[in-house]
C-alpha cells in the first residue's frame, strides 16, 4: 500500500503575466523529466506536455479532455484520493502526495505529485498545473535500502548474541583450553578449561610465552615456535603431543593453533584450542597395548592351533574326531583313519553310529553317549567297535561335550583307541586266572585231603590197628582155651585184612590226586564193558540186570574213566536191597553249560550227561553232599563192605575230567549219580 | 545202673560189653549202631539212663549230632554224656565239651586200658 503525505503551501504562488505564461507553455512542453499537466475546475485534462507523455504513457490527443482520476489506482480512485487532492489546492494554494500511479499500459509508477491551483486575476481558482515525477527509481533503492538496513540490525543482532554466546561459551568452556596468544607467543587471555587443564590461574599466565606448556624436548627441538610458524603459513595447525601441567605432570592434548589476521592480512595472533586427551590417549595406548598382546597371542594360538592340527592330523595311535551335536562326524586323523579304515572323505559328513556293532546301535548306545557327555561333560566307554571291512576292535572312547561362548553345546570331541591286543590279553589274562583260580581251588583241595590223609592216618588207619592190639591183648585171659584165642586171631587177622584195603584204597585215590594227564578219546561203552567184566561174578551173584544207552565218546584217561564206572557200578551192587536183584540204568543226554543246575558253567558249551542208576536201599537226601567226602560213613560197616573212598574217588575223577558228580538217593528206592563231562 | 552205649562198630560193642560185665554185672546195657537209635530210644520217656556213651564217627547220625539233640531234651540234662572215639583230638574235644559233653575218652589199646577208664568214669560220676 502506497503511503502518502499531504504538503499544503502557507501562500498562494503569484500569477504570472499571459505572455510569460506563453514562453513558459512552450518550455514546459519540453520539459521530459517531468509531467506537467493543466486540469480545469472539475479535474479534466486540458494540457499535455512531452514528459506527461513519457511518464503516463499517453499521447496528447488520447488524454486531453479525459479526467485525470485516470491515473490513479482503482483503490485511491475509491478513496477519493483525487478530489481530494484538487480540494486541499483549491484551499491550501497547493497538495503534494507522493504514491503509486497508473501508466497507459496498466504498469505502476512511484509519483511525487504536487497540484497547484491556477487563479485569475480575482483569485479565483480557474483551474490547476499537476506536476508529477517519477520517482520509482528512487523508491526500490529507498526501499532497497530499508530492507538492507533491516538485515544489518538483524545480523548485527545475531552477531551480539553469538558474540555473547561465543564469550559466554569459551570462558565456561573447561574442557577445552581456549587462549589467544600474541605473535610471538604470550598468552592474551585465559579461560576456565585452561586453569583446569593446565593448572595455571589467569593472573599467573597471562603475559608468559606458550612455551611454558610444552616438555623439555619439545623445547629444546623448538616445537612451539615451529607450531607458530607453521600456523602463520597455513592459517591453521592441528598437533597431539604430551604437555606440562603446572604441577610438572603431564597430559595428552590436542592442539589446533589458528592464525588471526587483520584486515591488511597481517597475523595479529594465535588463537588456541586445547583438548585433554590424556584419557583417550591413555585408553588408546592401552587399547594399542592390547591389541598388540591380542597379535601376539593371536599369534601364538595361531602356531599352537597349527601345532595341534598337525599333532591330531599326524596321531596314528589314537582316532580324534569333532563330532557336531547330533554326533556327524567333522573331521578325520590319520589315527581315524588307521583304527577304523575309513579315509576322511568316507567318514566325513557320516554320524559315528556306523563304528558301533548292530546291537549297540539297536540299543541306541551311541545317543546314549552323547547324551551322558552333555549331562557330565565327558564319557568313557570300551566296547567293541565295527571297522570298515567289518571285523571288530576293542575301543576305549573318551566323548568330550564342546560348549559354546554361550555355554551351549555345540559338538563333541571324541578320542579313540584301539585297546584290542590289550583287550585280548586282559581275557588271556582272565582266563589265566580263571584256570589259576581252578587251580588253586585244585591246590585248596588236595591240601585238605592231605588233611584228611593225615587224619585216614590217625583215625582209620588207627582203628584196626587198636583192634589188633585189643584182642591181642586179651590172648592171656583166654590162653588155655584154643578156641577162644583162634576167634581173637581170626579178629586179628580181619582187622589186618581191612587194614590193608584200605591203604590200597587211598593208595589209588591219592595216585588219582597226582595223575593229570594223558586224555584221549575214550569210548564210555567200551569203559562199561570192561567193568562188567571185571564185576561178572557179583552180578551174576546179585542176578544183576543192566539198562544201558548208547553212551558218548569222550575225551578222558581210560584208567580213571574204568575205576569211576568200576566204583558207581559195584556200589550200586553192594547197596542193593536183600533179596531184591539190582535193576543198574546208564543213560546219555546232551545239553548245555548254563542248563547245567549246580553251576558247572554259564556258557552254550555242550555237555554230556550220564547218569547211573539204582534199585538199592538209597541214601537219605540231606548226605548226598557227604557221601563224596573221603571215609564217610552211610552204612554200618559189617552190613556194607566198604573202605569209605569209593564215592571220593569218583568225585575226584569227575573234577580231572573238568565235570562233576552228583548224587540223589531215596531210601528204600535207590540211588542215582549224575556225570557231566564237557563234551 | 543202666548206660547206653552206641557205636557202629560191633567188635568195639563187644569189648564194651565186655569190659562193663566185668566192672560189674549188675549194669544193664543198651546198645546202639548209630545216634538216630539212641534218640528213638530215648523218645520212650520211660527210658532213662544213667550215662550215655557215644562212638563219634557213626553212619546216619553222628556222635555229635546225636549228643546236640540230646542236650536239647530237658528231662536227659542231668545225663551225663561221654563221648567216646579212637583219635584224640584236643580241638574237637573242646567243642564237644562246649556242647554239653561230660568227658571225652579215647578207646583204650588193651583190654586192661579199657575196663580202667570206664570203672573211672563210672566211679566218678557216681561219687558226684
Amino acid at each position: 500500500m502506497s503511503q502518502f503525505e499531504l504538503h499544503a503551501s502557507s501562500t498562494p504562488s503569484r500569477i504570472p503575466s499571459p505572455l510569460e505564461v506563453i514562453d513558459f507553455k512552450s518550455l514546459i512542453s519540453e520539459v521530459q523529466d517531468y509531467a506537467i499537466v493543466l486540469l480545469d475546475l472539475n479535474g479534466n485534462i486540458t494540457s499535455w506536455n512531452k514528459g506527461a507523455e513519457i511518464i503516463k504513457g499517453y499521447k496528447a490527443e488520447e488524454i486531453i479532455g479525459r479526467n485525470f482520476r485516470v491515473f490513479y489506482c482503482h483503490e485511491d480512485r475509491a478513496d477519493g484520493l483525487p478530489e481530494r487532492l484538487l480540494a486541499t489546492a483549491m484551499e491550501n494554494g497547493r497538495a503534494i502526495h507522493e504514491g503509486w500511479r497508473a501508466r497507459k499500459d496498466g504498469t505502476r509508477f512511484w509519483g511525487d505529485i504536487t497540484v497547484t491551483a491556477v487563479h485569475n486575476e480575482q483569485g479565483d481558482v480557474i483551474g490547476y498545473l499537476k506536476m508529477t515525477r517519477d520517482l520509482t527509481e528512487r523508491k526500490k533503492a529507498e526501499d532497497n535500502y530499508s530492507n538492507f538496513l533491516e538485515d544489518l540490525r538483524q545480523k548485527n543482532d545475531e552477531l551480539r548474541e553469538s558474540e555473547e554466546r561465543y564469550h559466554k561459551m569459551v570462558s565456561e568452556v573447561s574442557d577445552y583450553v581456549v587462549i589467544s596468544l600474541d605473535k610471538s607467543g604470550k598468552v592474551l587471555d585465559w579461560n576456565k578449561g585452561a586453569e583446569q587443564v593446565k593448572g595455571y590461574k589467569a593472573k599467573e599466565i597471562v603475559g608468559k610465552n606458550f612455551r611454558l606448556f610444552y616438555t623439555k624436548e619439545d623445547k629444546e627441538r623448538k616445537l612451539p615456535e615451529a607450531l607458530l610458524k607453521e600456523a602463520s603459513e597455513k592459517g591453521s595447525i592441528s598437533h597431539e603431543g604430551w604437555r606440562i601441567k603446572k604441577d610438572g605432570t603431564r597430559y595428552w592434548g590436542n592442539v589446533v593453533i589458528t592464525a588471526l589476521h587483520n584486515e591488511q592480512g597481517e597475523i595479529l595472533g594465535f588463537s588456541k584450542v586445547t583438548r585433554d586427551l590424556t584419557e583417550r590417549k591413555v585408553a588408546e595406548d592401552k587399547l594399542s597395548n592390547f591389541a598388540d598382546e591380542l597379535l601376539f597371542s593371536n599369534q601364538e594360538l595361531k602356531k599352537s592351533e597349527e601345532r595341534y592340527h598337525r599333532m591330531v592330523s599326524e596321531v596314528k595311535d589314537y582316532a580324534i574326531l569333532m563330532l557336531d551335536k547330533h554326533g556327524i562326524i567333522q573331521n578325520w586323523n590319520a589315527g581315524a583313519e588307521f583304527i577304523k579304515g575309513y579315509t576322511a572323505r568316507e567318514a566325513v559328513g557320516r554320524s559315528f553310529e556306523m563304528f558301533y556293532t548292530a546291537e549297540d546301535q539297536k540299543n541306541k548306545v551311541p545317543g546314549k553317549l552323547l547324551e551322558e557327555a552333555s549331562r557330565a561333560g565327558r564319557v568313557s566307554n570300551e566296547g567293541w567297535r565295527v571297522r570298515k571291512d567289518g571285523s571288530k576292535f576293542w575301543a576305549s572312547v573318551v566323548i568330550t561335550a564342546l560348549h559354546g561362548s554361550n555355554s551351549d553345546i555345540i559338538g563333541f570331541s571324541k578320542v579313540t583307541r584301539d585297546l584290542t591286543e590289550r583287550k585280548n590279553a586282559e581275557d588271556q589274562g582272565k582266563a589265566d586266572a580263571v584256570e589259576l583260580e581252578r587251580k588253586n581251588r585244585s591246590l585248596e583241595r588236595l591240601n585238605s585231603e592231605i588233611s584228611s590223609f593225615a587224619y585216614i592216618a590217625s583215625h582209620d588207619l588207627k582203628e584196626p590197628l587198636r583192634k589188633i592190639q585189643t584182642f591181642a591183648s586179651r590172648v592171656p585171659e583166654v590162653v588155655n582155651t584154643p578156641e577162644a584165642v583162634m576167634e581173637l586171631l581170626h579178629k586179628i587177622s580181619g582187622s589186618a585184612f581191612r587194614m590193608q584195603r584200605l591203604m590200597e584204597d587211598l593208595l589209588a585215590y591219592s595216585q588219582i590226586a597226582a595223575n593229570v594227564s594223558n586224555f584221549e578219546k575214550v569210548d564210555l561203552n567200551v569203559v562199561i564193558t570192561e567193568v562188567q567184566k571185571d564185576l561178572e561174578l557179583t552180578i551174576a551173584d546179585k542176578d544183576a540186570q543192566f539198562k544201558i544207552d548208547h553212551l558218548p565218546t569222550i575225551n578222558g584217561i581210560t584208567f580213571q574213566l574204568e575205576q569211576l564206572f568200576l566204583n558207581l557200578i559195584s556200589n550200586a551192587l553192594k547197596f542193593s536191597k536183600p533179596d531184591v536183584p539190582p535193576i543198574i540204568t546208564i543213560t546219555s543226554s546232551t545239553l548245555r553249560g548254563k542248563e547245567i543246575p549246580l553251576g558247572l558253567s554259564n556258557d552254550m558249551t555242550k555237555y554230556y550227561k550220564i547218569t547211573v542208576a539204582d534199585n538199592g536201599i538209597g541214601f537219605p537226601e540231606e548226605q548226598s553232599q557227604k557221601i563224596f567226602e573221603v571215609f564217610q560213613k552211610l552204612h554200618d560197616q559189617r552190613a556194607f563192605s566198604g573202605s569209605g573212598v569209593g564215592l571220593a574217588i569218583v568225585k575226584r575223577i569227575m573234577e580231572n575230567h573238568g565235570g562233576l558228580v552228583t548224587g540223589e538217593g531215596k531210601p528204600g528206592v535207590g540211588a542215582t549219580f549224575t556225570m557231566f563231562f564237557s563234551a | 545202673m543202666v548206660v547206653l552205649y552206641a557205636d557202629d562198630d560191633l567188635d568195639d560193642r563187644e569189648l564194651f560189653a565186655d569190659a562193663l560185665n566185668e566192672i560189674n554185672s549188675g549194669i544193664k546195657l543198651i546198645l546202639a549202631a548209630n545216634g538216630r537209635e539212641v534218640i528213638d530210644r530215648l523218645e520212650n520217656p520211660r527210658e532213662l539212663p544213667d550215662f550215655i556213651f557215644l562212638d563219634i564217627n557213626m553212619p546216619v547220625m553222628s556222635g555229635k549230632e546225636c549228643l546236640k539233640a540230646l542236650r536239647k531234651v530237658d528231662r536227659l540234662k542231668s545225663v551225663p554224656i561221654i563221648m567216646y572215639t579212637t583219635t584224640s583230638n584236643k580241638e574237637e574235644f573242646k567243642n564237644l565239651l562246649l556242647l554239653g559233653a561230660a568227658d571225652c575218652i579215647v578207646k583204650g589199646i588193651s583190654f586192661k586200658a579199657i575196663k580202667d577208664s570206664l570203672r573211672s568214669i563210672l566211679n566218678d560220676e557216681a561219687t558226684k
